[in-house]
């Protein structure tokens, strides 16, 4: 356990180190991603839970922008259970792009979803619009963040984490 | 010559064993890769890279798996994540299985596979009480069932894990939140006078959470109470607290049953617009 505690305490605060390849980074590829969005630091990106980029007042801001897309999502969706992930960056502007949908089924284990649904996964997160960006002690900083829909009896029924 | 022969082979015997033991921690051990990944950050180059090696040359090594998983896990990447974490919790459920279900119950949202990780482990260690991640298992388990809108079973494993802990260490002992998840228990069953208690509770031994005095605020407009000044003290504490920026928060997942400040400004605005339409008892 004192090894999983190690985790928890280190990784709640930024640290400088090239995060160009580390577990989660996500490159630039041209044909997908915005070429105008711009890092402040392309070597050090953080995790959302070391800066705490946030939307509106937080997760209940995500759900309430969610609420008016549920349906058009849920129409899309053909399978039972598992949990979409969008995993983004929020730059130190506030601004998002290098969206990367990974889905699980409910046993968490890889999935293949349509591609209309992961596009329109995709688009739904872009369209939020801008976030605080991720800080500590007062310096912004270039977040990933990973937002999850919970899918059970082929419909979302929770935003995640 | 015979008596020359035997010293030789113990001592190749003792070189053999010493070069053995220290043999676990060369270079080329299993150990000695997972011992040199700690010193990087966790999901870094180097730290995957050290954690490969070790898994390379055991693939059974129960702590480099699980701790392989926690990167890809945090960072939504659970296919991945949790192909390393089953595999640790196979080789050694009594260690993992509480791990499991906190990041079922707290990050996947997975309540039944929480709680059956949680009662898999509870049923494996009869003699002692778990604290899965630091956590009172008996807690933990009615954060699943809470989760599953099952309050019944909820209220039934909290209360247990207050008892217990009451018993065995002291009722100051147990995290403050606790008695706010057995008072919304309570809340759903319509024990209002109950819940009230459990909120006091929760306000005895946190005096700076804003959701104990938003919880009880709640109870009291809801039953249409007339204590009007008790209600107009909660309601501005909670607010003047989360105003501090005191609400309880993960830097992981939002909490279950996380309150936020617009709750608490609704709420005021509920409380306003029943006092003027007179709603509470006088």
């Amino acid at each position: 356990m004192s090894l999983l505690n190690r985790g928890f305490a280190q990784n709640t605060t930024p640290h400088r180190f090239n995060s160009k390849q580390k577990v989660g980074a996500i490159e630039f590829d041209t044909a997908r991603d915005n070429k105008e969005f711009h890092l402040c630091d392309e070597f050090n990106i953080m995790e959302y839970y070391q800066t705490n980029p946030k939307y509106g007042e937080g997760f209940k801001s995500i759900r309430m922008y969610f609420k008016n897309h549920l349906n058009t999502i849920n129409e899309l969706i053909d399978f039972e259970t598992g949990i979409i992930t969008v995993r983004f960056i929020i730059n130190c502007k506030g601004k998002t792009d290098r969206f990367r949908v990974f889905v699980v089924d409910g046993n968490y284990k890889m999935l293949n979803i349509n591609q209309q649904l992961e596009q329109l996964c995709i688009n739904t997160v872009k369209n939020m619009g801008d976030w605080k960006p991720g800080n500590d002690s007062g310096e912004y900083f270039d977040s990933y963040f990973t937002l999850s829909l919970k899918i059970r009896d082929g419909k979302i029924n929770g935003i995640l984490p | 010559m015979g008596k020359l022969m035997v010293y030789y082979r113990r001592t190749i015997v003792v070189i053999c064993l010493v070069f053995g033991v220290i043999g676990c921690q060369n270079e080329y051990s299993s150990s000695y890769y997972f011992n040199k990944q700690k010193q990087y950050i966790q999901g870094s180059v180097e730290e995957q890279l050290y954690l490969d090696k070790a898994l390379k040359l055991d693939s059974l090594h129960v702590e480099a798996l699980v701790e392989k998983s926690v990167a890809f896990n945090k960072r939504g990447q659970y296919a991945t994540g949790m192909h390393y974490l089953n595999k640790g919790v196979a080789l050694d459920p009594i260690e993992h299985l509480g791990y499991r279900g906190f990041i079922k119950l707290y990050m996947l949202r997975d309540y039944d596979g929480a709680v059956q990780d949680f009662l898999r482990l509870d049923s494996l260690t009869p003699e002692y009480r778990d604290a899965p991640w630091g956590e009172d298992i008996y807690k933990v388990i009615g954060l699943a069932y809470m989760g599953m809108n099952d309050f019944e079973k909820a209220l039934v494993s909290i209360n247990r894990s207050i008892e217990e802990i009451t018993k065995d260490e002291g009722e100051d002992w147990i995290e403050s939140r606790t008695f706010m998840y057995q008072g919304i228990c309570l809340m759903k069953r319509q024990e209002m006078d109950l819940a009230l208690l459990s909120f006091d509770k929760q306000i005895q031994y946190c005096k700076e959470c804003p959701s104990g005095y938003y919880y009880k605020a709640k109870v009291l407009i809801e039953v249409g109470s007339d204590k009007i000044e008790e209600m107009e003290y909660l309601l501005e504490k909670a607010n003047s607290l989360a105003q501090k920026g005191l609400i309880e928060s993960s830097p992981y997942f939002e909490l279950p049953f996380q309150i936020y400040l617009s709750d608490i400004n609704e709420l005021i605005k509920e409380f306003k617009h029943k006092r003027v339409n007179k709603f509470f008892k006088y």
